[in-house]
């Protein structure tokens, strides 16, 4: 649905490019996630993806179409969440519902009694958005997001100034999203995030793509395959996971006295990330 | 229609919970008291003229910056502008509102000066006009300034040479180029609206005026609005 190929730009009266040469596909019903520092490129594509910045170098196609050709209806198929709250501060969070749904082709709205509640803000629709909390005004960004069943969206840090029930709720909706056949494409510095909804991730440092892939097998390559084992004593030991069962020092040291915790000695996505990135800033 | 009946709703409702429209009120019923305290005075037509005018110049030209700046200060441009909104629509819903709140304002000032004595097509005409094209400018100022200190600043010069035909309308001068400024026209129907002896040929280079005008700064206007400038 999404493909883009040796994508790079430059702002306006700046002589560095912010992307270079970026190439990456996203299929529908694909999370597909940017992951990078501050200043990587990640935001700056998803605005080229969503025609806020023009004049970019390279191919990008939407839906087997190029991204220039398409008119005002391409955002009939696109939903943005954005990393911060973005709304008419004086008016109910359901009056800036309607303000918004009123740019839209009615016939694909949802209802919007739905959308309140699978963000928890059905009680509160009425009151302004002046009186939100920071949380609050996310979950309306969400919704206004989703609210005209686009079929690609993108969404800025989606998690960003939740508490970690309604992150949860979020995620959970974005796993449905997903489930529904749209292509999403997140970009994010929570790793966590990533790590849970993303079916593959790209990692982005200094506009470069540094490497592509799902954050399962990324784990799996850059971790130790052994599991700890913690007894209560104090004593750890690493023993490697083929053969476990079969190990007689795993079977004597696990004999030895009681059990804390036994864990696998798998990379996290972030320990991955510093790793991969890291050795691409030694460069 | 209906499409553009909804866009001023919301937009009446955005200027009416931002405490705008309070705002223009209160400015018109102090320059109300202002032309009821002076009205008696002696031949003050052009002087409540110059009132009258400067109601949709500061409603047209203020109040557009001040409502890009509240949309500015709550970010709100970035999510309007990956939606399908119309531009058209959203530039033109806004400032026939403005022009809309600003012609009630006026028709009120010349109730106090005038009576019912005034032809109110040609008045209304003047006066939303001439709202429009302060709007129109003020989009454009907008696009270049960050807050609303350097928005003023920047206005008020610009303000003073678009308003330069008020030298020959009070006899200072008699510039012709000053009569081909954009509000010329407005000016021509306003002042003939209650004039005791309206000059049909200034009505018709009013009219004329303005048809060229609006169109031109409207299409600059939106150049610059659909250019995203506006967000800052």
């Amino acid at each position: 649905m999404i493909k883009a190929e040796n994508l790079s730009y430059t702002y306006p009266g700046t002589d560095k490019a912010v992307l270079r040469g970026l190439n990456f596909e996203i299929g529908r019903g694909e999370i597909f996630g940017f992951l990078g520092p501050s200043g990587a490129g990640k935001s700056t594509t998803q605005k080229v993806l969503y025609k806020v910045l023009h004049d970019f170098q390279g191919e990008i196609e939407i839906n087997g179409r190029p991204l220039g050709k398409w008119g005002k209806e391409y955002f009939e198929r696109i939903g943005v969440g954005f990393e911060l709250p973005n709304h008419y501060l004086k008016l109910t969070a359901e009056e800036n519902l309607a303000l918004f749904a009123s740019f839209y082709n009615t016939e694909n709205l949802i209802d919007f009694d739905e959308l309140y509640k699978i963000v928890g803000l059905a009680e509160v629709r009425h009151r302004r958005v002046e009186e939100f909390s920071k949380g609050m005004k996310m979950r309306l960004n969400f919704i206004r997001a989703i609210m005209h069943d686009p079929d690609i969206l993108f969404f800025d840090e989606p998690t960003a100034g939740l508490d970690p029930q309604n992150a949860q709720q979020i995620k959970q909706h974005i796993l449905k999203l997903k489930s529904t056949g749209k292509t999403i494409f997140l970009t994010t510095h929570d790793m966590t995030t990533a790590d849970e909804l993303c079916d593959r991730v790209s990692f982005i440092v200094e506009g470069e793509i540094c490497l592509t892939e799902n954050p399962a097998i990324l784990k799996d390559r850059h971790g130790k395959q052994q599991v700890k084992v913690e007894l209560k004593s104090g004593e750890t030991s690493e023993f490697p996971v083929a053969g476990l069962g079969e190990n007689s020092e795993f079977l004597a040291f696990i004999k030895r006295g009681e059990i804390l915790r036994i864990n696998s000695q798998e990379a996290t996505l972030e320990e991955v990330f510093i790793k991969v990135t890291g050795e691409k800033l030694q460069k | 229609m209906t499409k553009l009946l909804k866009q001023i709703k919301w937009q009446f409702l955005i200027f009416y919970r931002n405490n705008l429209i309070v705002m223009i009120l209160a400015m018109a019923v102090f320059y109300m008291f202002v032309i009821y305290l002076l009205k008696d005075i002696g031949n003050l037509e052009k002087f409540t003229t110059l009132l009258i005018f400067n109601e949709p110049t500061m409603v047209g030209f203020i109040f557009i910056g001040v409502a890009v700046i509240l949309e500015r200060d709550q970010n709100v441009f970035p999510a309007l502008f990956v939606s399908p909104l119309n531009e058209h629509l959203y530039l033109i819903s806004r400032i026939v509102t403005l022009s809309a709140i600003s012609m009630i304002c006026m028709l009120g000032m010349v109730f106090v000066a005038k009576g019912s004595e005034f032809q109110p097509i040609h008045f209304l005409t003047g006066g939303f006009t001439s709202c429009a094209i302060f709007s129109f400018v003020g989009i454009y100022v907008i696009s270049f300034t960050e807050d609303i200190l350097h928005f003023v600043l920047r206005s008020i010069p610009l303000i003073i040479i678009m308003s330069l035909p008020f030298l020959n309308y009070f006899g200072i001068t008699d510039i012709f180029v000053f009569k081909l400024f954009p509000v010329q026209g407005s000016l021509y129907l306003i002042d003939n609206s209650y004039s005791i002896s309206p000059d049909s040929s200034e009505i018709i280079f009013g009219y004329l005026s303005l048809a060229i005008w609006l169109p031109l700064l409207y299409l600059a206007a939106f150049r610059i609005f659909r250019s995203g400038s506006v967000r800052g």
